[in-house]
């Protein structure tokens, strides 16, 4: 008896522990920024936002607390950094670098107990409408608005990023796009042009596939269910939520959606796309890519179009890349932007210093952006003779010049005070974001919907099933797009989509 | 209690007392230096292992990382995954998977270990011992990467056999007849060496005398096998067979890594669909609830295998 006594107080001591550690979350303890106090350092903020003028001082905090999770190596002169943006700003910041593949689950740990930083980034595509359904980001539309930001950006990345017409963070750069990279020197052997259209497209592939000994898989992708990574065959078509005449629709129900799966299961039968596209992951994309086995691969653009080519030229020197323009038929796709975002649970003085001292700082088109794009002067970059910043190389691989510090330079959102003096892109950069730039297209934020919360991983599921099961010719476009209305119907989609639009 | 008196003040009775009967203080005033030294591990074990448990009350809650007191809704998470086709269906394959797992590893480790231990040249005993080892120690994603490569339908070496004999290539991975094959043959491949190590250590208590008369008595090899050798590490098979039956749902990592979406309805187990709904949809509520079924379902399935085993053996391995 006496052991069991002691038993029971074990597990309701147990119990009562948990509990008081729910019930503690009603005061969360955040790392709250904390303020210096001193006049000395208060400063006016004016603004010409539309609704919102104001003219007040905002007391300048102390400390920042700011997550990161990409951006720079530790070895690439972190501590120097942030011991710089100290010493312009006068504020501490806890910067922290979380391993950038257990972000997600450390941040949700972080906001479980209380200790969420100030500054986190969130992407578009994930969390941003959960997050602000919840109260863990700050709105920061009225202080985008005062502050002057939101005149500087391009009204069309506010309306991507927007929620029920809301602002939760400040996009970190441009959104990324992919674009489709060609082996022109392949084209240049069996002299075609570049393909304009579907038809011209399909025949390029049949061509590389039976004419170029090289070529064991005409198109490579990591995946069948992001329209972004196979835009010639998805044309305007999505496998996801998507926004059409005013309305959020299931993409995969709509009419659109059967023509792509038809275009896929086609080329899929026909050898055109790779065999392992469903196995296949970006990386093995990417080395295929570098063997100089694919004939057309959709990647990233920018950055990225130099290294595919440089990286197969060190394979093959001959080898030529063009980045092709979308097709007729189709359009290229932005991904989702990632906002730099303020803890939800700060009250709203310390939300506005954050934002007045570290969000608008980092994009002030001067001193702070350029710290924040460029880095440190000696460290990262130097200047030439001509007074222009130019990246040194890095301390972490030193036969590699800096790309970018915790963004890059020529995607910042809000434009340079001095464009031209700040690191530019090379050639091959310019011409893929050009053809990028044409007919890119950003993605929306999905609305917030509590039933979609719900059923997202089960929807996820049957979407990749079902589109897995159709290519690969299991099942007829019609049976598996049927058998996928009847399981998204009894999940509750149509729910889903009347809280989506009800806002 | 009368009882207890009447033993206490037996003389006869005092010669025989066993540490049982003496009262509570005694015995921790007698194993103090014991006690002490369990502290640290008693203190580690109540707050990693025990206070944690208490977090299965989020099975009956609301809960997510931002509710400052998570609401309490009784069995509505449960209510919510058991109308789930996808939970079930995880469920039947968490069984299939996981159980024949089991027989895999049971057979193939004990196969491995009577062979190892018939051979007689030490050094060469140790290399074979050491190299099947190795697959132990490499990553679950590495495995899967090499085991992607080997069977590629256009690149991968089995591949490349099927064709050199006029066959046609198979996407294994990526084929719903071939997926749970190659899953546990991988499987077997990473922790074949490394589950012999238990059964080495029971076969060198195998009484060596038992061996030589029942040759002197013209058993052979197979006979002795048979009948000496299994028989005597039939009480560490049990152990080991009650200890993989409590982990028959846990199985997680292996399927993450090798499943892809054309085979989830062959592939998806209860672990990875705890895993989405935890961590990409942030149900915190209905994940802690799946993870809680899953735990039942393990307790009911040791409790059985141990009654059956007691009933058969005569004994458990549990009280």
């Amino acid at each position: 008896m006496r052991r069991k006594g002691v038993v029971g107080v074990v597990m309701a001591f147990a119990l009562a522990a948990s509990l008081c550690g729910c019930g503690g979350q009603d005061s969360p303890q955040s790392n709250t920024p904390t303020t210096t106090g001193q006049s000395a350092n208060q400063t006016t903020a004016s603004g010409s936002g539309e609704n919102n003028t104001t003219d007040k001082t905002v007391e300048k905090p102390a400390s920042i607390s700011w997550w990161t999770h990409d951006g720079l190596n530790e070895a690439d002169y972190v501590k120097e950094w942030d011991a710089k943006f100290q010493e312009l700003t006068g504020i501490q910041l806890e910067h922290t670098q979380v391993a950038n593949n257990e972000y997600t689950e450390l941040l949700e740990v972080a906001f479980a107990s209380g200790t969420e930083p100030n500054v986190f980034d969130v992407s578009c595509d994930q969390k941003v409408a959960y997050y602000a359904s919840q109260g863990g980001i700050a709105d920061l539309t009225d202080l985008v608005k005062s502050s002057g930001l939101y005149d500087k950006v391009d009204p069309a990345v506010w309306e991507a990023i927007s929620i029920d017409g809301r602002i939760y963070g400040i996009p970190k750069g441009e959104a990324s796009g992919i674009e489709t990279y060609i082996r022109q020197d392949w084209l240049d052997q069996l002299g075609m042009e570049v393909p304009k259209n579907y038809e011209e497209y399909i025949n390029m592939l049949r061509a590389f596939r039976d004419n170029i000994d090289k070529c064991s898989v005409p198109v490579v992708a990591p995946g069948l269910h992001a329209a972004m990574n196979l835009p010639e065959f998805y044309w305007d078509a999505e496998a996801g939520f998507t926004y059409v005449d005013g309305q959020w629709v299931d993409g995969m129900l709509q009419e659109n959606f059967a023509g792509a799966m038809q275009r896929l299961q086609d080329a899929y039968a026909e050898n055109l796309i790779d065999m392992e596209v469903i196995t296949n992951t970006t990386s093995a994309c990417r080395d295929k890519w570098y063997s100089g086995e694919v004939g057309a691969f959709s990647y990233w653009g920018g950055k990225w179009g130099d290294t595919l080519t440089a990286r197969l030229q060190e394979n093959f020197p001959d080898a030529k890349v063009t980045g092709m323009e979308a097709l007729d038929e189709s359009y290229y796709r932005f991904s989702s932007f990632t906002l730099w975002c303020i803890d939800g649970r700060l009250p709203a003085d310390q939300v506005e210093q954050v934002f007045r001292y570290f969000l608008e700082y980092i994009n002030d088109g001067d001193e702070g952006q350029k710290l924040y794009y460029c880095g440190v002067e000696g460290l990262h970059f130097d200047y030439d003779a001509d007074g222009n910043m130019v990246y040194k190389n890095m301390a972490s691989s030193p036969d590699n010049t800096f790309q970018s510090v915790w963004g890059t330079p020529w995607q910042a959102v809000v434009p340079f005070k001095e464009p031209d003096k700040v690191p530019q892109p090379s050639d091959i950069v310019i011409d893929t974001l050009e053809v990028l730039n044409k007919t890119g297209v950003y993605m929306k934020t999905t609305p917030v919907s509590q039933t979609l919360n719900q059923i997202t991983s089960d929807l996820t599921v049957i979407r990749q099933e079902t589109i897995a099961n159709i290519v690969m010719g299991k099942v007829s476009v019609e049976d598996g797009l049927a058998s996928y209305r009847s399981q998204a119907e009894s999940l509750g989609i149509q729910q889903v989509l009347n809280e989506m639009n009800t806002k | 209690m009368s009882s207890g008196n009447k033993k206490a003040t037996s003389p006869d009775n005092k010669m025989i007392l066993s540490n049982k009967d003496k009262p509570l203080s005694v015995r921790l005033y007698k194993y103090r230096w014991m006690y002490l030294m369990y502290l640290p591990v008693f203190i580690v074990l109540l707050i990693f292992e025990y206070i944690p448990m208490a977090g299965i009350v989020i099975a009956f809650c609301n809960y997510t990382p931002f509710t400052p007191k998570p609401e309490f809704i009784g069995l509505k998470n449960f209510q919510v995954l058991f109308g789930s086709e996808l939970f079930w269906r995880s469920f039947k394959n968490t069984l299939i998977i996981s159980s024949v797992n089991i027989v895999l590893s049971l057979t193939t480790c004990v196969g491995l270990a009577l062979l190892i231990d018939e051979i007689k040249t030490v050094w060469f005993r140790k290399v074979v011992q050491s190299i099947i080892y190795i697959p132990h120690f490499i990553s679950w994603v590495v495995v899967a990467s090499i085991f992607t490569m080997i069977l590629s339908p256009t690149s991968g070496l089995i591949n490349g056999f099927i064709e050199k004999l006029g066959g046609q290539p198979i996407y294994f991975l990526a084929d719903e007849k071939w997926w749970r094959p190659m899953l546990w043959i991988i499987e077997r491949w990473k922790g074949i060496g490394w589950g012999t190590i238990v059964y080495m250590a029971a076969l060198t208590g195998v009484d060596q005398e038992m061996h030589e008369a029942a040759t002197i008595d013209g058993a052979n090899r197979w006979q002795r096998v048979l009948h000496i050798t299994i028989p005597a590490i039939s009480p560490t098979i049990l152990v080991v067979f009650i200890m993989d039956l409590a982990k028959v749902l846990n199985i997680f990592e292996p399927v993450w890594v090798l499943q892809n979406a054309a085979v989830l309805s062959v592939s998806d187990v209860i672990g990875t669909y705890v895993y989405r709904i935890g961590i990409t949809n942030a149900q915190y509520g209905m994940s802690t609830a799946a993870g809680l079924f899953r735990s039942v379902i393990s307790v009911v399935l040791v409790t059985l295998a141990n009654r059956a085993s007691r009933k058969i053996r005569g004994e458990g391995i549990l009280s």
